[in-house]
């Protein structure tokens, strides 16, 4: 049981890794997300038929195939033109790049049904009471359209931050990483893994309570959500 | 000169195609290992998910705590870590009762965890698809005299079959890929194949070779959006969609 605080003790400042290339998958997710899913509602010509493409790839392509194409592709494709050994990269932008192809294309699903779900006539009501299009984007259809979009925004978040766990195999040390170290320098791997788990959990747990709390404040039909 | 250089593109392209043709001859292999555990973990999650989600009807309080705390759980844990706690845990947790199960195969370590991972996920999407069915059908089931068993065989089940149909095959897909991480454990799946063969040319055709894996991956997801589109037309009545 010692041991499993001493590792706990040693495995919670990765927490900050993980958070750190989550938070950046999750910001550039949300701009990526919000572009595919412009370019889905407005049906673009070739745009539209690319980007369904992409979202079929990123659906099904596990994460961790893609970023070892991420993270060999840049040297390879410039070895020998740019320098010797191509162009390299830090490893945290890889890793956010390979973790956000991913949060895009979930978010940018996401943020389209919510779209389809406020419907066609709040957007004509707000505009027959004389607000401006841009008022009525901000105060009528986007607080509607986040309210619905909420609880897909938290299972996607939750899939970046776990999705996290394989970024230790380019180098980059976060709670899953650490905690495979810790263990085998003890060669104790149950202790070191529980105190992961407790980690993870801990943070499953504050995101959910932060939803929980955003979802409240936009709640307009006063229904309980469980998210 | 312009008839050298097509020749020496074309020279390039047919030394990439030679490439790609190793790399799929060396992945070929591990590919059955890769299918037997994701074929196992599909049936697995739907047993263990649907047995999960029964619980929905249950009115103690307690499993419902106890279920709802699950979820949570498999919803916080990433199917990497899970692996390993599974493959380490478990033996640990059995010999407390007295039971050794050290000499089970890995791949039977690997389903598990899917399969605990995954059935949390399948649980919802059939609990989700319980709640949507509307209280008028259940309300005719008790007034027609049908059992629990009847009602859900042949009023609710095929409903809830439809409405959840969507999201079953996301999971499905989440199972596909899940089944890369099986390599913590030390199983020589697809991936772990794909990195030795990455490897063993000194790194020469690493991009090529995760190119050609993450194609095999996309190609079995495909195929069950298909196969999952085609049980959706199936669908004999209209109503609910």
């Amino acid at each position: 049981m010692s041991l499993f605080w001493t590792d706990l003790g040693q495995i919670v400042p990765n927490a900050l890794q993980t958070l750190y290339i989550a938070a950046w998958s999750i910001i550039v997710g949300i701009l990526g997300g919000g572009v595919v899913s412009y370019i889905r509602i407005k049906k673009i010509p070739v745009l539209s038929l690319v980007v369904q493409i992409y979202l079929s790839f990123a659906r099904s392509v596990p994460m961790i195939v893609v970023l070892y194409v991420c993270y060999y592709a840049l040297p390879n494709l410039t070895a020998g033109l740019v320098a010797e050994q191509g162009i390299r990269v830090p490893k945290s932008i890889i890793a956010v790049f390979a973790l956000s192809l991913f949060s895009s294309a979930y978010f940018g699903e996401s943020f389209r049904s919510a779209y389809f779900s406020v419907g066609k006539l709040q957007m004509e009501a707000a505009l027959a009471s004389n607000l401006s299009k841009w008022s009525a984007l901000k105060r009528i259809i986007l607080p509607q359209a986040a309210f619905f979009a909420l609880p897909n925004v938290f299972n996607t978040v939750m899939d970046i931050i776990k999705g996290t766990a394989i970024i230790y195999n380019i180098g980059l040390l976060e709670i899953t990483g650490k905690s495979i170290l810790v263990g085998s320098m003890t060669y104790q791997y149950i202790p070191a893994y529980f105190a992961a788990w407790v980690i993870y959990i801990a943070i499953y747990i504050i995101v959910n309570i932060g939803f929980k709390f955003i979802i409240n404040k936009l709640n307009f039909k006063g229904e309980e959500v469980r998210l | 000169m312009t008839g050298a250089r097509i020749f020496y593109i074309g020279r390039k392209a047919e030394g990439f195609m030679t490439v790609v043709f190793k790399v799929f001859e060396s992945l070929l292999p591990s590919l059955g290992t890769t299918l037997t555990i994701i074929g196992y973990s599909i049936i697995a999650t739907f047993v263990m998910g649907f047995l999960f989600s029964l619980i929905h009807f249950s009115r103690s309080k307690v499993i419902s705590k106890i279920y709802f705390g699950f979820i949570s759980v498999m919803r916080a844990t990433p199917v990497l870590l899970l692996l390993m706690l599974v493959f380490y845990g478990f033996p640990l947790l059995f010999s407390f009762f007295g039971l050794n199960i050290e000499s089970w195969p890995k791949n039977l370590f690997a389903i598990i965890a899917i399969a605990l991972e995954n059935s949390a996920y399948f649980s919802e999407n059939l609990r989700s698809s319980y709640v949507s069915i509307p209280q008028s059908q259940y309300d005719a089931c008790a007034a027609l005299q049908l059992n629990r068993f009847q009602a859900l065989r042949r009023i609710i089940g095929p409903q809830v079959f439809f409405a959840a149909l969507p999201n079953i095959g996301n999971t499905l897909i989440t199972v596909v890929k899940n089944s890369a991480y099986v390599y913590v454990i030390g199983i020589t799946d697809l991936y772990q194949q794909a990195q030795i063969t990455a490897q063993a040319s000194f790194g020469k055709n690493q991009l090529t070779v995760f190119i050609v894996l993450s194609i095999f991956y996309w190609i079995t997801c495909v195929l069950i959006q298909e196969l999952i589109e085609w049980f959706g037309s199936k669908k004999k009545w209209g109503g609910v969609r």
